[in-house]
């Protein structure tokens, strides 16, 4: 199995006060969802910064594709990785939709007549197409973040960051980001990784795999059911179950481990009959 | 909310919208140059008549267009009242005090009026049928030429493109902070004239710090989108001049030379 | 009643070409020291509506009493400051309204505004801040060296130190973790318990079950209901479908078990109430 990331004895250290990262390690195979969760304020932030070289570690090497990073690599490992980030208007440069797509095309100088197509492409896997020629300011925050996703999958990265993407849209643009990321990964299958940085267990519940962090430390990491099971562990650290999961653990007869919504609605009818 | 957009633009198929910025800009500068040359009466009239006309091509109620000569009202009113109090001449027709109203002086004050409205009418023409990033745009074509002498065009461009794209979300948090900041109890009713002038950087500060912010977190979404500086870069949004760009310069190269033929058949 | 809107109308730029009508006959009531939570799709006219509780805007026909305040299109600006005074706003990310050189002082602010002397402001400010959870330790540092926790409670804190009579929080949850919120919903329970009346825009209708006890629907800037949460939320799915609102969530998963066969004997819309009803009903036939 390929790594799409690998970090190795990660050490940062914020504004010469604070250690957030000692000695942290993590791997991320090609193909994965990952959701990476922690309360507000754990380090899990931080790591996507300095993934993508916004801000350089103290010590420690992050690797991508098996090329580490770098102050001569960190374009070429930029061009791998597409990351979403938090405030929907901060990340939007273009004037209207179709130019903050192009944006990035234009950094990598691809011909202008080639342009109109990728962005075409780009806009429609999102469902943004009909917003083309929109102004930033008439659009929603979810809009703005499915326009976000376009720009970076229009650069065509083996691996997507979403840091908390949805922190700061309402329920309705919540949920169509989460439905285009969804979407996203069923159609480009392992070829694409996706990690998804929340503190919302019902987002992170949709991941292949959760880790948790807690001042910089791994404290879980598996599957949604091992994670989720730790019910005790969660709340120790600031986190809550998802619904389903809190729902489950009140429950009496109750469930061997951590059930998703689907198998505990099916449990329930089992118990019943 | 207040959505005042900067000069106005309003979307639309006519004649004008369809025009190149750089065509729409070329003309609106060279036709102030010239007009301003205008001496006499049918001079006066022959500029006119082009703006007029091309007022109609754009296919926008007048009311447009009044509402961006609304705001100098004042300024075209006091130039008219200096023209009227101190042209002197013959004949007078009657004094005020110490001045004296002139037919020279109307005819000027007349002249004074029907420049500014000209320019006002040609410049909305420009916004009203241009985005603003376009005029960008075509800002960036026109100027770079400059790019020889060590200007930094390309940056200086991509600066006013993303500022511009900022300007109604500013002025949505301008008047946010506003909201909460009146909220606990700013006024700037009371008090003598420093405490008023203080009241206002409970607004400047968040919105400047809120700017900052914006711009640290731009920037880091710019780098990751594989920005590395301006001039590397191919564009998405390429110029290009169109059949009506030749008629429109066609149109003012016949106006400019149509004007100087008035003008010196009739020694103005 | 602390809050009484009787035909209110608004519209933007009333009387001229680009006139933008927002709210349509709204008559509601928000009973004096109870929570309030007013809900509806982004768009119905909610923030609009709280802006009128302390005179940011103004009816363009209609009346607004807020206690003995009456507001309507021609009450003058320099009124309006009596109102503010006992009516506290925090709008949403109101961390973006800070200013001032220290935590303190910013909290100062709308009682020195309001008239307070500088000790009194000094002891209001540093009673809100203790209300909020910011620390003494906090309390001289600039505002912008905290972190984004620490400023959205010491925001709020600038908000109550005027110790306003009336509170409108416009979803004040937006952007917190987990724990955030619980402290959040604490902090609104803890206003109520001082008498004070409380105004919530939420989206989550788990909140709004946890803290409020009455409920005012807005939909397309008219008011569609205006009743407790315990009847509002027990209203048939299909009003909830063309309101384009959400249950919460323990009433959303019971809605999933009823198509599944499992009915339970009532809506339930806590998790606790879920839990019980499937612990007598369904595990225990």
């Amino acid at each position: 199995m390929t790594q799409a990331i690998k970090i190795n004895n990660l050490k940062y250290t914020y504004d010469d006060k604070d250690t957030v990262f000692d000695d942290f390690n993590l791997e991320i195979n090609a193909g994965q969802w990952l959701a990476l969760v922690g309360h507000n304020g754990s380090g899990k932030s931080t790591l996507a910064k300095l993934i993508l070289g916004l801000i350089e570690a103290d010590n420690g090497t992050i690797t991508v594709f098996g090329e580490q990073l770098r102050i001569d690599t960190v374009h070429h490992v930029r061009e791998q990785i597409g990351m979403v980030f938090q405030n929907p208007d901060n990340q939007f440069v273009g004037a209207t939709v179709a130019d903050d797509v192009a944006f990035g095309l234009e950094n990598k100088e691809m011909l202008s007549s080639d342009m109109p197509n990728v962005i075409d492409e780009a806009l429609t896997i999102v469902g943004m197409q009909d917003f083309k020629d929109r102004e930033p300011h008439m659009l929603s925050g979810g809009q703005k973040q499915r326009v976000a996703l376009a720009s970076v999958l229009a650069l065509q990265p083996k691996i997507i960051i979403l840091d908390e993407a949805t922190a700061m849209l309402d329920p309705d643009g919540r949920a169509t980001v989460m439905a285009t990321l969804q979407d996203l990964k069923q159609r480009f299958g392992s070829e694409l990784t996706l990690i998804t940085i929340t503190h919302d267990m019902n987002e992170a519940m949709l991941a292949d795999r959760v880790v948790v962090i807690n001042d910089g430390q791994l404290i879980l990491d598996g599957a949604p059911s091992e994670v989720f099971s730790q019910y005790d562990v969660m709340h120790h650290n600031g986190l809550e179950l998802p619904f389903v999961g809190e729902l489950a653990v009140r429950l009496d007869p109750k469930p061997d481990g951590y059930l998703d919504e689907r198998e505990l609605i099916k449990w329930l009818s089992d118990l019943k009959k | 909310m207040n959505n005042i957009m900067i000069g106005r633009f309003v979307p639309g198929n006519s004649w004008i919208h369809r025009l190149d910025p750089r065509t729409k800009m070329i003309v609106t500068f060279v036709y102030i140059i010239v007009m301003l040359w205008a001496s006499n009466w049918q001079t006066y009239a022959w500029t006119a008549a082009f703006v007029v006309a091309m007022v109609k091509l754009t296919d926008q109620p007048f009311k447009l267009y009044w509402d961006g000569l609304k705001p100098i009202f004042w300024l075209i009113l006091f130039t008219v009242i200096l023209q009227l109090l101190f042209t002197p001449g013959t004949p007078i027709l009657f004094s005020v005090g110490p001045f004296q109203v002139t037919v020279p002086g109307i005819l000027n004050a007349i002249y004074v009026m029907v420049r500014f409205v000209l320019i006002i009418l040609m410049s909305t023409i420009l916004t009203l049928t241009t985005p603003p990033t376009s005029i960008a745009n075509a800002l960036e074509s026109l100027l770079s030429p400059l790019k020889k002498i060590g200007v930094p065009v390309a940056e200086l461009a991509l600066m006013l493109a993303i500022a511009l794209r900022f300007v109604p979300l500013l002025m949505d948090e301008m008047q946010k902070i506003m909201n909460a900041q009146k909220s606990r109890g700013m006024s700037f009713s009371t008090g003598g004239p420093i405490k008023r002038a203080k009241a206002i950087i409970p607004l400047l500060i968040p919105l400047f710090i809120g700017a900052l912010q914006r711009a640290l977190d731009l920037a880091n979404a710019m780098e990751v989108r594989g920005f590395k500086d301006a001039v590397q870069r191919t564009k998405y949004r390429i110029l290009s001049y169109q059949k009506i760009d030749k008629v429109a310069f066609a149109a003012l190269i016949g106006f400019v030379i149509i004007f100087f033929v008035i003008k010196t058949w009739l020694h103005g | 009643m602390a809050i009484r809107f009787e035909k209110v109308n608004f519209s933007y730029g009333a009387g001229t070409t680009l006139a933008q009508s927002i709210l349509h006959d709204v008559t509601l009531e928000m009973p004096t020291g109870q929570v309030t939570a007013i809900v509806g799709q982004t768009g119905s006219g909610k923030s609009t509506l709280i802006q009128h509780i302390n005179g940011l805007l103004k009816p363009t026909s209609g009346r607004v009493t807020i206690d003995n305040f009456e507001l309507t299109h021609h009450t003058k600006e320099k009124e309006l400051v009596k109102l503010r005074k006992s009516v506290g706003i925090a709008f949403q990310f109101p961390e973006n309204q800070l200013f001032a050189n220290t935590v303190l002082e910013d909290v100062m602010y709308a009682p020195v505004n309001f008239g307070a002397t500088k000790s009194e402001a000094k002891l209001a400010a540093e009673h809100a801040l203790t209300r909020t959870g910011v620390v003494r330790e906090l309390w001289g540092k600039s505002p912008f060296e905290l972190s984004g926790g620490q400023m959205r409670r010491v925001a709020m804190a600038g908000t109550l130190s005027s110790d306003p009579s009336v509170v409108v929080m416009d979803e004040p949850a937006a952007g917190l973790d987990p724990k955030g919120q619980g402290e959040l919903l604490q902090l609104v329970l803890e206003l109520k318990k001082l008498g004070k009346t409380i105004v919530i825009i939420s989206h989550q209708m788990d909140h709004v079950i946890a803290v409020a006890d009455h409920v005012v629907v807005m939909h397309e800037g008219r008011v569609v209901a205006q009743e407790s949460p315990q009847i509002l939320f027990n209203r048939d799915i299909t009003w909830f479908k063309t309101m384009k609102l959400d249950l919460p969530k323990a009433g959303q998963l019971a809605e999933k078990l009823r198509d599944e066969g499992i009915t339970l004997s009532r809506r339930p819309l806590t998790l606790n109430e879920l839990a019980d009803l499937i612990n007598t009903e369904v595990s225990h036939e």
